[in-house]
Order: C-alpha cells, then sequence, then structure tokens
C-alpha cells in the first residue's frame, strides 16, 4: 500500500468535485492533471491537501503537489487555468497550504526547497500581478491570512525562518522571527489581535504569539538562536509581551492544529490530546492541560458554536467540550474511522471528511 | 548547578593528537578491530558472552565467547520495526513501534522466546525494568508504567506525559530515568505505588536522546550520560529530586549514543568513529582515544576488553550497517 514514503510509479488524478449541497451527490467533477505524482509525501500528508476557495460565483484551487491553479465557475466550466513549477518540501513531506483570496486577488504560498514564493493572481484571468521570493527552505505549510483592520489591511504568513506580514502589493510591513523548525497551523485574528503560533514536537521553541496591528520592522522577541537551543523551561514558558506583541509563550504552539478563539478564550488543543485555555487578551491561563484521553491524537483544529467546542481526534471522535472557564467534556461522537481533516462550516452545517466518507451534519437534517 | 569539563572541537582535536603523539594525560584506550557481525544492524548491547543485535524488524544473539568469529544463535522477529531494547540477565524488553514492548526470555540464546507483550497508544520506542515494574517509552504516552508480575499479561498502572519527544528510559535500583527531547531529564521512583509521577525534573532544551545510567559508589555520584542532543552530557543523579548537570564535553563528530564502561564512556560519534571519554573526573570529561571506523558509528556498546559499535550509513531499516568488534589493546 503506497503511503506517500516512497516515489509512486502509478498514475493519480488530481480532481474536482462538486458535490450537491442537499443529496450529497457529485454534481460534476473536473481532472486537472493525470500522471505519477512527481516526489513523496508526508504519511499524513496528501497529493491534493490545499483546500479550495470560492468567492461565492467561482471556485479556486491549487495543487501545489502538481503545479496547477484554476478557476471554475459553478457550472464546472473553467475560466482559466495556470501551470506553476513544482517544488517539494523539507524531506519531501510535500505540499498543503491554501490559496486565499481578497477582493480580486488569488494569493498563493508555496514555501519549498528551492525557491520559495507568495504570488498574487488576478482571480479573473489569472494572470500573475506579483510575485516574491521567500527566504524560507520548505519547512512551512502554514496557508496565509488576510487581516482587516483599522489600520490596513495586510497578509500574515508564519513560517519557520519567520512570520512575515506584506502589504496587498507584497511590500513587507513587519517580520517576527522565532519559530519552531516546522509551521503548521494557520493566522487568525479576534479581540483586535493575531495569533501566530508553531510547535514541532522535538523543538526547543514552540512559540504562540498575539501580535498587535501596526506593527513595522523587525518585532522579534527571542534571541535568533532560540529555536535552536531552545527554552530552558516546563510548559507553557514565561508570558511574555512587547509593544508590538500583547502576549506570547514559548512553548504553547500546536504542531497540527490552528488554535480558536471562543467567547474570550484562546483554546490550545494539543495534538496529543490536550486542551489549554487562555485569556485571548491578555494571555493569562485559565486552565493548563486537560488531557481529553490518553492516546487520542488531533490534527484537524477545533471549531465552536452553541457554548461548544468540538474537537476531532484522528480517531473520527469528536469531544464535545463545555466553552468557558471549566472544563468539562460534554460528549463523545464516534465516526468510526481515521479523520484528519478540519471540517467546513456552512450555511447551518457541518461537513466532516474522513478517510473514505464525506458527511453533512446539520440540526434536524438541516436545509 | 556546576558547568564544567566543556571543550571545544579544537581543543578536543588538539588534545587528542597530542595524546596520539606523546602520551597521555588521560589513560589511552587503544581500539583494533578483530571481526564483524553482519548487518542488517541498528542497535548493539554486550551482556556475558553473548552480543544481542537489532536490525528492522528482527532481534538476534550472538556467540561472541570467541569475539573474533561471532556465531548467530536464535533471533525473534516482531511485526513491526525496533526502536529499542534494555537487557537484564535474562530478560530482553523491547520496544517494537505500533506492536507496544515485548518481553523476551532471552535465557536460551538459541531460542529467545515472547513471554509477553504491552501495546502502548502510540509508538513504543524501549522499555527497562525496575521494582517489578516496567517503564516504557512512547510517543503518544510519555513514561507509561506497567507492571510485570506476570509476564504474560503485563498490566498498565499508568503513564507520565513527557512534553516533546520521549526517546529513551533507563533504570537503575527502584529509580527510572527517562528522556525527552528538548524538554528534559525526568527521574521516577518506581517503587511508589499508584500513577507514575517524576520524583525529579531538570528542564534542558538540548536533552540526550540516549542515555545510560553509572550507579554511584562511594564518593562517586550516580551518573546520567546522554548523547543524541549535541555534546556528551553528564548529569548527577545521586538525589533523584535533584537532578543536576554536571559537564559537557564536545566530541569531534556527533555523539549519537553511549556505553559506560568502568570511567569510560565509550561514543558511537557518527563520521567520528568511536570515541572514547574518561570520565574519572566526571564534572571534567577527558578524551582518552578512539576508533576511526570506516563508516559512520550509530552505536556502540562496551564491555571489559570488548567494543561492538554499529556502522555504516543511515538508511533506516539498517541493511547497510553492520557491527565491528573492536577490543582494546
Amino acid at each position: 500500500m503506497e503511503n506517500g514514503s516512497e516515489a509512486s510509479l502509478n498514475t493519480h488524478r488530481w480532481l474536482l468535485y462538486a458535490i450537491d449541497f442537499h443529496t450529497g451527490r457529485i454534481r460534476w467533477q473536473r481532472e486537472l492533471y493525470s500522471a505519477p505524482p512527481p516526489g513523496k509525501r508526508h504519511l499524513k500528508n496528501s497529493f491534493a491537501s490545499e483546500t479550495p476557495v470560492t468567492d461565492g460565483r467561482r471556485v479556486y484551487v491549487y495543487f501545489g503537489a502538481v503545479g496547477q491553479v484554476a478557476a471554475f465557475n459553478m457550472s464546472g466550466e473553467t475560466i482559466w487555468t495556470r501551470e506553476l513549477d513544482v517544488y517539494n518540501t523539507l524531506l519531501e513531506m510535500g505540499t498543503a497550504a491554501s490559496p486565499i483570496l481578497h477582493d480580486d486577488r488569488l494569493y498563493i504560498v508555496n514555501d519549498n526547497t528551492t525557491r520559495s514564493f507568495l504570488a498574487a493572481f488576478d482571480k479573473n484571468t489569472g494572470e500573475k500581478i506579483w510575485e516574491i521570493q521567500r527566504d524560507e527552505q520548505g519547512q512551512n505549510w502554514s496557508t496565509p491570512f488576510v487581516w482587516e483592520h483599522d489600520l490596513r489591511t495586510e497578509l500574515v504568513t508564519a513560517g519557520t525562518q519567520g512570520v512575515r506580514s506584506y502589504d496587498l502589493d507584497g511590500e513587507l510591513l513587519w517580520e517576527l522571527h522565532g519559530m519552531s523548525g516546522l509551521t503548521i497551523p494557520t493566522p487568525f485574528s479576534s479581540h483586535g489581535l493575531v495569533y501566530i503560533s508553531s510547535g514541532y514536537p522535538g523543538g526547543g521553541l514552540r512559540p504562540v504569539y498575539a501580535v498587535r496591528p501596526g506593527a513595522s520592522g523587525d518585532i522579534s522577541l527571542f534571541p535568533e538562536d532560540a529555536m535552536r537551543r531552545g527554552i530552558t523551561s516546563g510548559f507553557p514558558g514565561p508570558l511574555t509581551a512587547s509593544e508590538d506583541i500583547a502576549w506570547s509563550y514559548p512553548l504553547l504552539g500546536t504542531y497540527n492544529t490552528t488554535a480558536i478563539v471562543y467567547g474570550d478564550i484562546y483554546y490550545t488543543l494539543l495534538d496529543r490530546g490536550f486542551l489549554v485555555a487562555h485569556d485571548a487578551r491578555t494571555g493569562e491561563e485559565i486552565y493548563g492541560r486537560r488531557r481529553l484521553e490518553i492516546g487520542n491524537g488531533f490534527t484537524a483544529s477545533p471549531w465552536a458554536y452553541n457554548g461548544k467546542l468540538f474537537l476531532l481526534s484522528e480517531d473520527g471522535e469528536t469531544y464535545v467540550v463545555k466553552a468557558g472557564t471549566e472544563f468539562e467534556i460534554l460528549h463523545k461522537n464516534p465516526l468510526n474511522e481515521m479523520t484528519l481533516a478540519t471540517p467546513a462550516i456552512a450555511r447551518g452545517s457541518l461537513f466532516i471528511r474522513t478517510q473514505s466518507k464525506l458527511y453533512r451534519i446539520a440540526k434536524g437534517g438541516g436545509q | 548547578m556546576r558547568t564544567l569539563g566543556n571543550m571545544t572541537r579544537g581543543a578536543f582535536l588538539a588534545a587528542a593528537a597530542g595524546l596520539f603523539a606523546a602520551g597521555a594525560a588521560a589513560q589511552q584506550v587503544t581500539l583494533e578491530p578483530i571481526g564483524e557481525i553482519p548487518g542488517p544492524a541498528e542497535l548493539v548491547r554486550i551482556q556475558g558472552g553473548h552480543a544481542y543485535v537489532s536490525g528492522g524488524h528482527t532481534f538476534t544473539i550472538y556467540d561472541i565467547s570467541d569475539p573474533a568469529n561471532p556465531v548467530a544463535r536464535g533471533s525473534h522477529t516482531f511485526p513491526q520495526e525496533i526502536w529499542g531494547f534494555r537487557l537484564t540477565e535474562d530478560r530482553a524488553y523491547v520496544g517494537a513501534n505500533f506492536f507496544g514492548l515485548g518481553i523476551l526470555d532471552i535465557s536460551d540464546p538459541d531460542a529467545p522466546a515472547l513471554l509477553g507483550q504491552h501495546k502502548t497508544l502510540g509508538q513504543t520506542k524501549i522499555g527497562d525494568i525496575a521494582s517489578g515494574k516496567v517503564g516504557i517509552i512512547d510517543h503518544m504516552e510519555g513514561f507509561v508504567l506497567i507492571d510485570v508480575s506476570d509476564e504474560t499479561a503485563p498490566a498498565g498502572i499508568g503513564s507520565f506525559f513527557l512534553d516533546g519527544y520521549a526517546r529513551d528510559v533507563v533504570t537503575a535500583g527502584t529509580i527510572a530515568y527517562a528522556t525527552d527531547s528538548p524538554s528534559g531529564l525526568y527521574v521516577f521512583d518506581l517503587s511508589r505505588p499508584g500513577m507514575p509521577e517524576p520524583v525529579g525534573v531538570i528542564h534542558a532544551p538540548a536533552a540526550p536522546r540516549d542515555i545510560e545510567v553509572s550507579v554511584g559508589t562511594g564518593s562517586r555520584p550516580t551518573l546520567i550520560v546522554g548523547a543524541g542532543g549535541g555534546d556528551l552530557q553528564v548529569y548527577d543523579v545521586s538525589d533523584p529530586a535533584a537532578p543536576g548537570k554536571l559537564s559537557s564535553f564536545e566530541t569531534p563528530g556527533r555523539a549519537t549514543r553511549v556505553s559506560l564502561d568502568g570511567d569510560h564512556a565509550f561514543v558511537a560519534d557518527t563520521e567520528a568513529g568511536v570515541q572514547v571519554v574518561d570520565l574519572s573526573d566526571p564534572a571534567n570529561p577527558v578524551a582518552a582515544g578512539g576508533y576511526e571506523t570506516p563508516r559512520p558509528a550509530r552505536d556502540v556498546s562496551a564491555a571489559g576488553s570488548l567494543v561492538l559499535a554499529v556502522v555504516g550509513d543511515s538508511e533506516r531499516e539498517g541493511h547497510d550497517r553492520w557491527v565491528m568488534v573492536l577490543q582494546h589493546r
């Protein structure tokens, strides 16, 4: 069985599916590429891990493994396609950072071992508007984040060599060094802050930063060699702040999952099954590690609604945890199949993708 | 905490060259090859007149009573890759990835027999025994404690989560020492009932991945000596509640694994072969010779006049690695 550790000689097909919201029926599918994969991949990765993105009129897809970018209308007609150069990441773990849309542009980050870049494309034509090189070495799988706040709109990218924020024309606004050796979680914003983290478990620095808007230049907190030397303290390490960083911890970052802010609390779901809660504004700890269940690993990121957090394990079990200052597991819902992908939420429905199935879950069946 | 004995790479080379040329500040250990054990090989241990070698999924016992001509005796193949093992007189505690911990009866070298298995929840790396309990290192759970009073049915007692990647465990007396990269060194007293809780912790971001213990005698402290986190590292663990780093020593290569024999640490130093470090004064380690292996040294085990070194390139399953049999001259 192929698990990505060896280059596959078998032909793979890169497909985009349109699935009916109500019935789950496949309405159309389009093949973008067909060939043996050009490289290997990590056991947990796929050759099509990038999530498509839509503006409601079109759907945009990027397959970094084979360099295909395309836009389709909702009937499955091709609007445009582009072919980008193909690169791999550290140890041929494959690509994963998803494309993002903002106004009329599609942005793609591809941090690889050869020529890392951030590029902006015209979403209507596929024409490249600009591209900048990035000083990264293929250790990142983090999707960039468009941060809109009162001062400006910026593209926040997380990377092992540094967090960098750019304006919409690719000019560097600020940078922040001191990440772990591999960077996966996606930056996100709440309470006027942007939260950034990385947390390779074998790294001596696994930081979380809550950055204030309006920063410029290098706003690094930790010395440049902190990643190599590590932090000589226990989890999560000392709470630290600066003019541009509202709060940070050196050892709170997660490996795969992205944290979530719900209410006024920043929840960290550690990959090996612990939940931690901090004040979203100040970083003060609300509760320390609470174990969900020994032996359950987590790759999918949590989501929240109705006063509850939902934590989907790699075994396909969703833990329902009461939101708030006290940790309490309310339910556990099994799907009995491996699950790595973060669910999507739309129109009152939850979409969960397990190894072989796609579920739509809604109260009373939903509409 | 004292931090003594650091030596730069250049100083090491200069010191070693001086020793080779003009006699020694430390007693020089000179090694010469006298035999070999064919691969695949990844890990090796000497005990009594036998060598215990793991390569891929297979654990094999060799008779080395004539060390120039090792003779294969029995073997046991696990369904998963062997990550590590530790030995007592008649048992091997083998960490075999998702198979869990396998307890092998090795009293008959011709027929090692699997007595029991304990499946941990993640990837089992290694285990060691004290006070009728085995401490297991597992990537998911951290330090896992099991009761092996019935070896055919090991029973889980509990686990203590280690913060980074749990790497190794070794026992002495009732104490188990566990190391985790990058969070540090943890000390557990296995004579205590109930769930494992560390009695001592030292946070060390460059904690060693491979550790061995030297039990103290007289004024000599109990030491944990570790490799795989950069320099060779020496910890004083005489007081389990207050472990402290005593010294570190920069070898010329990359110290990957270590074996202790008397006052000497034998270091698998990758491209620099096998390096010998004199720990007579553990606060001030001194270079004491070495042997330049033809391929990088990956593991080492020393006992008496023999030193076994796994050498070869870095292929995962160890097919291109073998064991060199070295002897003190």
